[in-house]
Order: structure tokens, then sequence, then C-alpha cells
């Protein structure tokens, strides 16, 4: 990620070090989060994370759907929203965050999902890949009602901004 | 155990013997009473749809390449929420990433029902409704619901 090349690679060169997340496998017991920019796709009263927050993506690169998520093991709770303010906020889309949903990997690999660990478009995050194919949406909505159904909410408690 | 089975809803209850049938029919006047109080949540529905839509009409909408949502989905979504009868409990309306809109029943952990709207009618839908039964599907919708999402609603939001 060249635009991470700048300033923020020093900065937050802490929270993005990975020497100690498995470059091969993700272990069940690892945390993952999931920045989410929609206030539909929570519930603040709940704290319920909404099944279409988890749907996977079309990648029309890489050919296949998947869900991209953030390693955060290793990493304090301010050093998560740090990360997501940095890399989702500042550095790739303008976008802000409002809340994020937390999890540990098994409830991703009890669906029989998959994470490819690629470090792309920045350390410490990973694809949720192997989702259902083809016309099957109901499939997909499943796996991620499932995920969604065991995380919890985070919501971001600065300011709003308009 | 005495069980009246109205249309309204299963009413049940714990109590024997003769007084078991006065207090099903004060339960089932209660459900009665309950549904003729209950508002007609279909155009908050609409236009929090409506409010989603606008929202999410740009690409990207959700950082992760989001398709915007069509026309056509939000139409079909809304034609949807028409369709739906007022006793069941309010929908939240949802965008999801491929640009359709889903309506999204949340009790709680165990108890979630989503249904999706695409362009082309079709109903996309998937539940968890208790613990051990989960649910998943398609089914078109025109001029009607089909029953099997009706049942799935009614279960989500029944299922203590």
């Amino acid at each position: 990620m060249t635009m991470l090349r700048g300033p923020y690679w020093t900065l937050f060169a802490r929270c993005l070090h990975v020497a100690s997340l498995s470059e091969t496998t993700v272990d069940p017991k690892e945390v993952i989060t999931r920045f989410l920019f929609q206030g539909s796709h929570f519930a603040v009263t709940t704290g319920r994370v909404n099944p279409t927050a988890l749907m996977p993506y079309d990648n029309k690169n890489s050919k296949r759907r998947e869900t991209s998520i953030i390693r955060t093991d290793g990493l304090q709770d301010r050093e998560v929203w740090e990360l997501g303010y940095q890399i989702h906020e500042v550095a790739v889309t303008p976008r802000p965050i409002k809340a994020r949903a937390v999890g540990v990997a098994a409830i991703v690999i009890d669906q029989q999902l998959q994470f490819d660990i690629n470090g792309n478009p920045y350390p410490r995050h990973a694809d949720i890949i192997g989702w259902p194919v083809g016309d099957e949406k109901h499939a997909r909505l499943a796996l991620a009602t499932e995920i969604a159904n065991r995380m919890t909410l985070e919501v971001d408690t600065r300011p709003q901004k308009q | 155990m005495t069980v009246l089975t109205p249309s309204v809803r299963r009413v049940q209850t714990a109590a024997a013997g003769a007084s078991a049938l006065v207090v099903a029919r004060l339960l089932l006047e209660v459900a009665v009473h309950e549904r003729s109080r209950a508002t007609d949540w279909r155009p908050v529905v609409r236009a929090a749809i409506q409010q989603v839509a606008s929202d999410c009409s740009s690409p990207n909408w959700d950082g992760y390449g989001a398709k915007p949502v069509s026309l056509r989905s939000k139409e079909n979504a809304q034609r949807l929420v028409d369709l739906l009868p007022v006793d069941l409990p309010e929908p939240q309306a949802v965008a999801d990433p491929d640009g359709h809109i889903a309506l999204w029943w949340d009790f709680g952990r165990d108890r979630v029902l989503t249904i999706s709207v695409d362009e082309s009618e079709v109903a996309s839908y998937a539940g968890i409704f208790g613990r051990d039964v989960r649910r998943h599907g398609q089914e078109p919708f025109r001029d009607d619901v089909a029953r099997a999402l009706l049942d799935s609603i009614r279960e989500v939001s029944s299922r203590g």
C-alpha cells in the first residue's frame, strides 16, 4: 500500500507489526475485527451486528468472493481503533468508521470458511474466503448470519462527523 | 394444559382444570387486543428503505467495494414491505453490499432473520431460529409473500 509508506508507516509501525502472528494460518483463538461504516449494519441498542456487514465482496481481480478483516491479536483496544482510522479514514478511503465487529477466528473457521493471509493492502489484513459461488446468495447469507450472530459490536465513541 | 390456537397466535397456559379455559380465553383476548393495537409500521420501514438507499447510492459505500443500491431493489423491497401483514414485528432496513436492500429481524443471539431483495423479485433469506434451527433459501414474490418467508418471520419473533 503505497499510501501507507509516508509518515503513517512510521507512526503505525507498531500497530501493523505482525511478528507475533502466523504467516500461514489464523489460529482459531485469534481475535479479528471488521470495521463498519454504514449505520444500518449494526444496532447500537442491542449491540448486534447485521449479517450483511459480513457478506463477501465480489473481487473481480481475484475472481473470488472475500470479506476483509484485520487480525488484531497483540494490539490494545485503542491501537485497533487507531489502526482503523489510519487505514480506512486517512490512507485509503475518507470514510468515517462507525463501529467494528469483533470475534474470534473460530467463528469463521466453524463455517468451513478459510482465511487468506495476504497482508494486502496492509499487514494484519486477511480475507475470509471459500464462500459459496454462483447465484446461491442465501447460502452466503446463511454463513454471514452465523458469523454475525457470534460477533460482538464495539461502537466508535468519537463524536460523529457529518 | 389448555391450548387455544387462534388465528392471531398460539395461546398457552400451564393452568389445569375448570379455570384453565377461562385463563386461556383471557390470554386470547389479550392477544387479539395486542393485534388491534398494532400500529402500521410499514410506512416507517418504507421511509427507512428510502433513506438507506439514498445513503448507499454511491459505489463503495461500505468501504469494501459495495455496489450502489439499485432503484429496482429499493422499489422491490418497499413492495415487499407493503405485502407484509402489519401484525408481524417491524424489521430494520439494511443495505446489502451487492446493491440490494435487506430486511433484518433481530431478537438477540440465535434469533435472527434477514431477507434480502434483489432486482428480479427474488427474496433470499437466512435465519437462526433458536440454537439448533437454521433455515435459508430463496423465494419469488410478486403479488404476495411466500409462506416460507411469513412463517420464518413469525418463528424468529416467537421463539423465546
